[in-house]
């Protein structure tokens, strides 16, 4: 079987059994007025509903299906143990699997990823304990550069200034520009908002290295970028795809590139960019952006 | 609106909305709890449009709409791999095909979002590379790239005498 078709089979089957609800059209209608609404009444809170994560477990006993008509007149009896599927979203995986466990469910054993954003069956939903749980997870992330305390210093800068309210993501990585660049190292990590799901992120870091920073001199010449001046110091703007490609600062809506970069060279030897995750970005709105980006960049020294 | 727009609208999403569900969650590998607040948040923006819209291409329009959403939605999350917890095998064993098909949709979660949306909109929906050009907002030969980039991963990935 050719690759495509063996996949477009696969794709098939994976949603064979997926049908919309009949309620999509009143939630649409719902949201629509939602969306209304909000604007008459920004800054209103929304309700949130929080699902319990009790998990009673009970016995129900039922006849087998061998039961019935059985010639010698004895009948079984299948005891069917139910369970009350636990919420283990936004818990690492290690909580999850305790969790689950708690109830009488068996994972497979997986290292390498750490959060679970989503699961199947939703919480609460009762499940026979033979059935599945399936967990969605996040890739678990390295530590590069171990412990950084603030994380505001690292690969040779310092952030002095960061937006309210973020913590260091508590994971970094670095690589190496050798091939790309004939030398050169990459070092980055992020700040997110505490208590944010696995995962996301609101402002990422890079710093490049000796060579690894002509990448960042590259793209200062590119044609059509947005160019901001700091004193002496030349830095970009742009929307920054997922392959690389830029595009112009606020053209996130509803097409690419997404991600609001600032590309920085600071010293002979070092160039930073910033970016800011595309939710953060949607909930600044572009002015904001471009404030907060070059409010960071201003702020970043070579660290002593 | 008017009382004929909105029969128009119901109608349509008697047609669409399970076709873009679908799409929804191939693209960006949620659950279908998830995916379903997606698409109703995309469905949203054709409601609001849908008195200018509703004679020009809707569907394009909306495919469209779900699928950059998608693609936004699987980029925040980096969605990488799921598991699946259950009690020990008591089953029979799987069918090979069966294994395949799995493995097949987890390479396709590993791809990048956009990449993989090519893959979905091409071979699932089966689309042309024009239309998905269209629907994804690209060139040409983006999707001619990032389509054979897909397919040579997943190829390398899955090792499976099967697949050439």
């Amino acid at each position: 079987m050719k690759v495509e078709e063996a996949l477009a089979d696969a794709m098939a089957a994976n949603v064979a059994e997926v049908k919309a609800p009949p309620t999509m059209g009143a939630g649409v209608r719902r949201r629509h007025r939602a969306h209304v609404i909000r604007f008459r009444t920004a800054g209103a809170a929304l309700a949130t509903a929080v699902l319990a994560a009790g998990v009673p477990v009970y016995l129900a006993a039922t006849s087998g299906p061998e039961s019935a008509g059985v010639a010698n007149g004895t009948s079984t009896v299948r005891v069917v143990t139910k369970v009350t599927v636990p919420d283990v979203t936004n818990k690492t995986l290690a909580e999850a699997q305790a969790a689950l466990q708690a109830v009488g469910l068996v994972g497979e054993k997986a290292t390498g990823y750490e959060g679970v954003f989503g699961q199947e069956p939703k919480p609460g939903e009762e499940v026979e304990t033979g059935s599945t749980v399936r967990l969605f997870l996040v890739e678990k992330l390295p530590n590069a550069l171990g412990d950084l305390g603030d994380g505001r210093t690292f690969g040779g800068i310092t952030l002095g200034y960061l937006p309210e309210g973020l913590v260091w993501g508590k994971w970094s990585n670095k690589w190496s520009t050798e091939k790309a660049y004939g030398g050169g190292m990459v070092y980055t990590t992020t700040f997110d908002t505490p208590g944010a799901p696995s995962g996301h992120y609101d402002i990422q870091v890079y710093v490049h290295e000796g060579k690894a920073s002509t990448k960042v001199e590259n793209d200062l010449e590119r044609d059509g970028v947005e160019i901001v001046e700091f004193g002496d110091e030349r830095a970009y703007l742009a929307n920054v795809g997922e392959g690389g490609e830029f595009g112009q600062l606020g053209a996130q809506e509803g097409s690419e590139p997404a991600t609001p970069t600032l590309g920085l060279k600071l010293t002979d030897d070092l160039a930073v960019e910033v970016a800011m995750s595309p939710d953060r970005a949607e909930r600044l709105g572009t002015e904001a952006v471009a404030a907060e980006l070059k409010k960071i960049a201003e702020g970043v020294r070579a660290a002593k | 609106m008017k009382e004929e727009d909105e029969a128009a609208f119901d109608e349509f999403l008697a047609a669409r909305s399970t076709s873009l569900l679908r799409t929804a969650i191939l693209v960006c590998g949620a659950t279908q709890h998830d995916a379903e607040d997606l698409v109703q948040h995309a469905l949203e923006k054709v409601y609001r449009h849908w008195p200018r819209i509703r004679h020009d291409n809707p569907d394009a329009y909306a495919r469209r709409t779900v699928v950059n959403a998608a693609i936004s939605a699987a980029r925040r999350r980096k969605v990488i791999q799921e598991i699946t917890f259950s009690r020990p095998p008591e089953t029979e064993a799987r069918t090979p095909d069966l294994d395949l098909r799995d493995a097949l949709v987890a390479e396709l979660r590993k791809l990048p979002a956009r990449m993989r949306a090519v893959l979905v909109l091409r071979y699932w929906e089966d689309m042309s590379e024009h239309a998905t050009a269209q629907a994804l907002g690209c060139s040409l030969g983006t999707v001619k790239s990032q389509a054979a980039r897909g397919l040579a991963r997943i190829r390398t990935n899955i090792k499976e005498g099967a697949l050439v």
